[in-house]
């Protein structure tokens, strides 16, 4: 190709693919091929972390079984924190450098976020009833989560006020961004505001963890960040056809596609939220596409 | 107190947000893709750039 | 550039005074909300003691995020904004200014009529003097916080009810350390400290928080 000063092969593979996903058709192609690996690598392992946790694990001392409700409240909890820095980080990346695919990557991952601290703050109540007798307890942990609950329902919120895409974006990210500045903080004062409360002191994880137990707990972990990259590539591929439904490259791959199997009624123009629709099957197969 | 409600409804919760969280947009581009093949069917001329 | 602040300070000020009964409407707002409290709960002087230090930090909240979105929203919705930023002087100086006026006539009456507050729900006396200082160093940090909220905001129709999802999370420290200290007081424990970590707080957000806000301000004008 051309015979340029010393460029490592390596480092150039690296650029070359850094560039190729600003392209909007080549990142399309690209997550459609790398989703179902992730899927499939999800499956396999949260089958495998849920089979040790659920049914190998001994039982605690001093919980009993409710501690198995560990294996999803800590990995989502994890998630739920990680998410948020990694939406920054495109965040940043999408105000610094305007560019597109960072802004779709960052306003993706922000519900996925919100589910993640949904759900370790559902399984957080649930696991406390039985180990401190209330479905809800002010503790550092869940009052963080709550909080972080609010800043991912902000940053989704500011996002769909705005009509322009890109604009809502932008105004989200920069929110994305302050909230990161503003989480040690949040998190270092409810700590503090918990053991000046004398909150609950039992932590929720126990004292010593026993490698038995250890095992399903990081193998979850493992598995949820598989999640959280599958459903990200989903979520930018559905967004980036939203708003490319115009361009050349969204025409071409439509010609493509073979004929949809809803019925005429349920065709409805796109919309921002994927609100459930009863479709006529056909979910398996979703992820075996070529498109 | 018996710990498998907690558990199972716990699990459960989290299947039910985490399944929907998963199958939104896949349900969302496949609107999409037909919304464009019915404007495509019905208007070929159609002009979205409206 | 020190011209432009104090012109755009005076404006603010100016304006504002010359709509008397708007300048009212926070100070109303932080005595209704407050004096709802004890109809709410019952009079127990014990009981109202304990809450007031969090009861009056949350008035003061609300108070403040109602007042913050005519901050910007007047001036945007004219074009003066737009006026601000094609001027060539630094957006966030002029934020600055923006916050100050906001803060002198919002956040100051809240400071000067917390003593009231405070005797009607019946804070111990040694810890009033804390409560005025926690006010006094964290209602400028609602201010500048707010401004960037508002920022992101203006251009919205129905931007002032998201404003307060917004920014309340970003209060969260701030009504933590403030409640934490005047509590402290209250117990006869040091709370120096607290008043302490409110100083950083304010001068981190002084240094921080006029540069967000006016990058907020750019996007919502582009």
């Amino acid at each position: 190709m051309n015979t340029h000063s010393g460029h490592k092969p390596r480092k150039n593979a690296l650029v070359l693919f850094f560039h190729r996903t600003g392209s909007p058709p080549w990142f399309y192609g690209f997550a459609a091929r790398l989703a179902p690996w992730l899927w499939l690598g999800f499956g396999l392992l949260a089958a495998w972390g849920l089979y040790l946790g659920l049914f190998r694990a001994p039982p605690d001392y001093l919980q009993g079984e409710s501690f198995r409700i560990m294996y999803i409240h800590v990995p989502a909890a994890w998630m739920s924190m990680l998410i948020y820095a990694v939406m920054a980080t495109f965040g940043f990346i999408a105000l610094v450098w305007r560019i597109r695919i960072a802004e779709i990557l960052a306003m993706s991952s922000a519900p996925v976020g919100a589910a993640f601290t949904l759900v370790a703050l559902v399984t957080g109540s649930l696991w406390g009833r039985p180990t401190w007798g209330t479905y809800w307890v002010w503790d550092a942990r869940l009052t963080s989560e709550l909080v972080l609950l609010f800043l991912y329902l902000g940053v989704i919120g500011l996002y769909s006020a705005f009509d322009e895409p890109r604009k809502a974006a932008r105004a989200a990210c920069l929110l994305a961004l302050v909230g990161l500045v503003n989480l040690p903080i949040i998190h270092f004062s409810v700590k503090w505001w918990n053991t000046l409360h004398q909150g609950s002191s039992i932590g929720v994880t126990g004292s010593n963890i026993h490698p038995s137990m250890l095992w399903p707990l990081l193998i979850m972990a493992i598995a949820t960040k598989l999640f959280y990259a599958a459903n990200l590539l989903d979520r930018a591929r559905a967004m980036l056809l939203e708003q490319d439904l115009r361009k050349g490259w969204a025409q071409k791959l439509i010609a493509r596609q073979p004929t949809s199997e809803l019925p005429l009624s349920e065709q409805q123009g796109s919309e921002q939220q994927g609100s459930e629709q009863p479709g006529t099957g056909q979910h398996g197969s979703e992820h075996g596409e070529q498109v | 107190m018996n710990h498998q409600p907690f558990i199972w409804s716990a699990y459960a919760i989290s299947a039910i947000v985490l399944i929907w969280t998963a199958l939104a947009p896949v349900l969302r581009r496949r609107r999409t893709i037909d919304y464009l093949k019915q404007v495509n069917r019905t208007d070929p001329t159609h002009d979205t750039h409206a | 550039m020190t011209r432009a602040f104090l012109a755009l300070l005076r404006r603010d000020l100016l304006l504002a005074i010359r709509r008397r009964g708007e300048l009212l409407f926070p100070v109303i707002f932080l005595l209704v909300v407050v004096s709802l409290f004890p109809l709410g709960i019952g009079p127990g002087p014990a009981l109202l003691a304990r809450i007031a230090p969090g009861v009056i930090w949350i008035a003061a909240l609300l108070a403040t995020v109602i007042s913050l979105d005519s901050l910007f929203r007047t001036d945007f919705e004219d074009g003066s904004i737009e006026q601000f930023v094609l001027s060539g002087h630094p957006v966030s100086l002029l934020v600055m200014a923006k916050v100050l006026a906001h803060w002198l006539l919002a956040g100051l009456p809240i400071v000067a009529l917390s003593p009231l507050l405070a005797i009607w729900l019946n804070l111990p006396a040694s810890s009033v003097s804390v409560l005025v200082a926690s006010l006094a160093l964290g209602t400028p940090i609602l201010s500048l916080l707010g401004a960037i909220g508002v920022g992101l905001t203006v251009s919205l129709r129905r931007g002032g009810q998201l404003l307060s999802l917004l920014v309340f999370p970003l209060y969260v420290p701030v009504l933590i350390i403030a409640t934490g200290g005047i509590m402290a007081a209250a117990d006869g424990l040091p709370y120096g400290p607290f008043l302490g970590l409110l100083l950083a707080g304010l001068i981190t957000s002084v240094t921080l928080a006029p540069f967000a806000a006016a990058a907020a301000l750019k996007i919502s004008l582009s």
